[in-house]
């Protein structure tokens, strides 16, 4: 529907989604190092590697009439749901292909009018306001309004080959800003662009998405995937050092307004956060998270990380038997996953979803 | 639980990889024949179980064996043998002459074999872990105790083996997080432990170490339906067949269910109001029973509003004091109780935070409450709810009428209901005024609750908590709050059941006649 001779309604723009270009998405996330007590870089253990391709693998996995589960019993919860979630996420991220920018494109095509963005630029990310698409001459184009110190309110309008330079923001302006904000960038790039490989930085400043959401233990997860003690080795030999926070962008732990793949919530909390669109897959780091939350994500895969000395072990393990184990599909088997390390124990069945 | 690093978590996985199970059996005829014959007059005196005469005289023995079963000191160790035991269990031998003589030479032969063994200076478990423990010094030994408060006792007692002596002595709770040993011992069988402790191992090589009459039961390794395991399937949990010997069944071994019987709930709450007093039922309430580490129990208020002060060292930094329903209370956490004064510890820093118009509230809030309570007394709890109803109150009924008379709530919700008792005892023209003061006297307890919260946080930040751990109790002392001491006590059972109790008993820790023994 046209709205004006320089407005689009983005509906049937040039340059919209046209899927995914097909790529091959390796079957097992690559190996990463992790920085021992040495100095050095020793490969991650195979229990963390396993991890790794659980979460992979259901990250892997689309959602259809039924949704996989996925229990493991381990003798410490250390680093498995963080390196679990983070295995879903770069799954999801691989999926996607390497040409993010035409989902992105996409997805502000689509955006209504008004929603609070960013607008990354030389250096300064700006806070705006989305104005829509227009059309000017023969292209596209999308607008964004913001407020500058010397200029004021003025609206840019970008070709959508720029659309990379425009985020979703993560709360909700009211009124532009009287002077722009600047984004400290916090986090490094290096270990998640090996990872996933080739797409620009900007890229991942993507309308947010809930690829895993981990019911855990806070603080807990926060030193495990925080520190920059995890790398891969690229093409030239060197260690690109990075976090697990950069893969995962986890919500809780990043700056306002940036995108964000996947979000931790306390499994004792007396309310859940509101999701707009259930997680891909729910981890659950602890049977407390759990048992108690573990009716809200239904619809998503499960990942049950039990430490056998967790002190709702023996019920969450019950649970689990008794209420959904029974409730198990027959049918088509999951995917066949690595070898169970010594000292775990694994089940997997598959749920309808409701 | 806390973070560790990635190296520690795979020594924790090495150890699962490379773990061996080795059982020890331990031999001593004379405390073997007192285990034996003690569980022998148990069952022979079958249905008379049921006199108190003969549940102490059972139990207190009961107590003494399973401690030098699971600890590993001299029978004569101050700290395991009650210092009047002796003199108690002759007296029970006295009156049983006179009332159940069938059982009176039995109970004589078992006080005899009880004599034999408590003076002995022998520590049979101890020689057995000496003589198994390499002489290098520089393995990390750890020695698993079921109770921490025997820890100082068995520590003492190690002091005598020089191969002990840079031994570790643990409880199962600090096998929770990454530290790892080469040689863990764990005294007495399986089944006083949890679990983990053998299926989530914290050394490559676990040795437990029994007397030879005690009988093992299977250990669970794995806890899902239709799963896999990973590892070396032929590394077995299963332990050796001790009923079996040379092809014959064994007979005098004792088995699980008779050296440590479920906690029986229903019991503990009878021996807690034979000792209580009679009150109106106008005070019960409905509490749930938590067995507390140290023979312990106390009953906590189970309605659905009633929180509870807690120390969790599971939860976040910044949370680990904090206040939770009673239903959410679990095994391992550390509730707190005041164990000087009142069962209440926020009464008395709330009238600190009153100040000089603490006597007058409390006043005022005493007298409504007791003309309110006489009404009910003479009228009953229906009809006097039914009248209030008439008076404008909405929610009133019989439950609310007996909180709302209760000193443990201050004043109703809501002050519709509260104008209908006051038009009731007569003090309709008090209504504003009272309820102002009674506002004042709830704010000043939610701020009394917040500030002993981010004191005892405080403390809990600055303070080393691995004596907490290991002992399952400590004291903490609020400076300038009045508020006497406050005790942490760890949780080991919650009753499934609520019992009706009268308010007086809330809160207040009592020793609870069965000790703690796993389910």
């Amino acid at each position: 529907m046209r709205t004006g001779s320089n407005e689009y309604d983005g509906l049937n723009a040039v340059g919209a989604r046209t899927g995914k270009d097909p790529i091959d998405v390796p079957k097992i996330p690559p190996r990463l190092h992790y920085l021992a007590e040495s100095g050095n870089w020793a490969a991650l253990p195979s229990w963390g590697q396993f991890c790794m391709s659980v979460g992979y693998a259901l990250g892997s996995e689309p959602i259809g009439e039924h949704v996989v589960v996925i229990a493991l019993a381990l003798p410490t919860r250390a680093y498995a749901a963080a390196l679990a979630a983070a295995g879903a996420v770069l799954a999801r991220a691989l999926a996607q292909g390497t040409n993010p920018e035409n989902e992105h494109l996409g997805s502000l095509l689509h955006l209504p009018k008004g929603t609070s963005v960013i607008l990354h630029s030389d250096g300064n990310d700006l806070c705006g306001h989305f104005r829509g698409c227009r059309r000017c001459d023969s292209r596209v184009e999308l607008g964004v309004q913001v407020t500058r110190k010397r200029s004021g309110e003025r609206t840019y309008w970008l070709p959508t080959e720029q659309a990379g330079r425009i985020s979703v923001a993560r709360k909700r302006l009211k009124q532009l800003p009287k002077n722009p904000r600047k984004m400290r960038e916090d986090m490094g790039q290096e270990l998640v662009k090996l990872l996933v490989g080739g797409a620009p930085a900007s890229s991942y400043r993507m309308e947010p998405r809930l690829d895993s959401l981990v019911v855990g233990p806070v603080n807990a997860i926060r030193s495990e995937v925080l520190p920059k003690t995890f790398a891969l080795r690229n093409a030239q030999g060197e260690w690109s050092k990075g976090s697990l926070q950069e893969v995962l962008r986890l919500r809780k732990l990043l700056q306002d307004e940036e995108g964000y793949w996947s979000d931790i919530v306390r499994s004792n909390r007396r309310t859940l956060p509101q999701i707009d669109k259930p997680p891909h897959l729910a981890v659950f780091d602890g049977g407390g998270g759990f048992l108690k939350w573990r009716d809200r994500f239904r619809s998503s895969h499960w990942l049950l990380v039990l430490d056998r000395a967790d002190p709702r072990f023996i019920e969450a393990a019950e649970t689990l038997n008794v209420s959904e184990y029974v409730r198990r599909s027959e049918g088509e088997p999951f995917p066949q996953l690595p070898p169970v390390p010594p000292g775990v124990e694994l089940v997997v069945f598959r749920r309808a979803v409701p | 639980m806390r973070a560790i690093s990635v190296c520690a978590a795979d020594d924790v996985y090495a150890c699962a990889r490379k773990y061996k199970l080795g059982w020890g059996r331990v031999r001593h005829d004379k405390f073997r024949n007192f285990c034996i014959a003690l569980s022998k007059f148990e069952k022979s005196v079958g249905e008379d179980i049921e006199d108190k005469l003969w549940r102490t005289f059972l139990s207190r023995q009961k107590r003494y064996r399973l401690r030098l079963c699971a600890v590993p000191v001299a029978f004569d160790t101050p700290e395991i043998v009650d210092g009047s035991l002796m003199s108690f269990l002759e007296d029970r031998i006295a009156l049983c002459r006179a009332l159940y003589p069938q059982h009176t030479e039995s109970a004589r032969v078992v006080f005899d074999l009880l004599a034999n063994v408590r003076t002995l200076h022998e520590n049979p478990l101890l020689d057995y872990i000496a003589a198994m423990s390499p002489a290098c010094a520089v393995s990390r030994i750890g020695l698993v105790i079921k109770e921490a408060r025997y820890i100082p006792a068995v520590e003492h007692a190690m002091a005598d083996y020089a191969c002990l002596r840079k031994a570790e002595v643990l409880t199962p709770h600090e096998l929770r997080g990454g530290g790892c040993y080469d040689h863990l011992i764990v005294v007495g069988p399986t089944y006083l432990f949890p679990e983990y402790v053998f299926t989530s191992p914290r050394a490559q090589r676990i040795d437990v170490v029994r007397y030879n009459w005690l009988k093992e039961t299977k250990i669970r390794s794995s806890a899902f339906i239709g799963s896999r395991m990973g590892g070396d399937p032929t590394v077995s949990l299963a332990q050796p067949d001790d009923d079996i010997v040379n092809g014959s069944r064994r007979e005098n071994i004792l088995g699980a269910d008779e050296l440590a019987p479920t906690i029986d709930w229903n019991r503990i709450m009878e021996g807690l109001r034979r000792e209580g007093s009679p009150v109106s039922q106008l005070d019960d309430v409905r509490a749930r029973l938590f067995l507390l580490d140290g023979d312990m129990a106390v009953l906590l208020e189970a309605e659905d509003r009633s929180r509870v002060l807690v120390i969790d060292l599971d939860a976040d930094e910044g949370r680990q004091v904090c206040r939770v329903p009673t239903a959410d209370i679990e095994p391992g956490m550390f509730v707190l109780l005041r164990t000087e004064g009142g069962g209440d510890y926020v009464v008395p820093v709330a009238d600190i935070i009153m100040k000089e118009h603490a006597p007058a509230f409390r006043g005022m809030q005493g007298a409504w409450k007791r003309r309110l309570k006489e009404l009910v007394l003479s009228g009953g709890l229906g009809p006097t709810a039914e009248k209030l109803q008439r008076l404008g109150a909405p929610k009133a009924n019989p439950i609310n009428l007996r909180n709302w008379i209760s000193q443990r709530n201050i004043r109703p919700a809501s002050l519709e209901d509260f104008a209908a008792i006051m038009k009731l005892i007569g003090w309709a023209e008090k209504t504003e005024e009272c309820w102002g003061t009674m506002a004042a006297i709830d704010t000043a307890h939610r701020m009394a609750g917040q500030r002993i919260r981010k004191m005892l946080l405080k403390q809990v930040r600055s303070s080393d908590l691995t004596d907490l751990q290991r002992a399952g109790k400590r004291e903490f002392e609020l400076p300038g709050a009045d508020a006497g001491s406050i005790t942490a006590f760890r949780v080991i059972g919650v009753s499934p059941e609520v019992y009706e109790t009268p308010g007086s008993q809330i809160a207040q820790p009592f020793g609870a006649e069965e000790g703690p023994c796993p389910e």
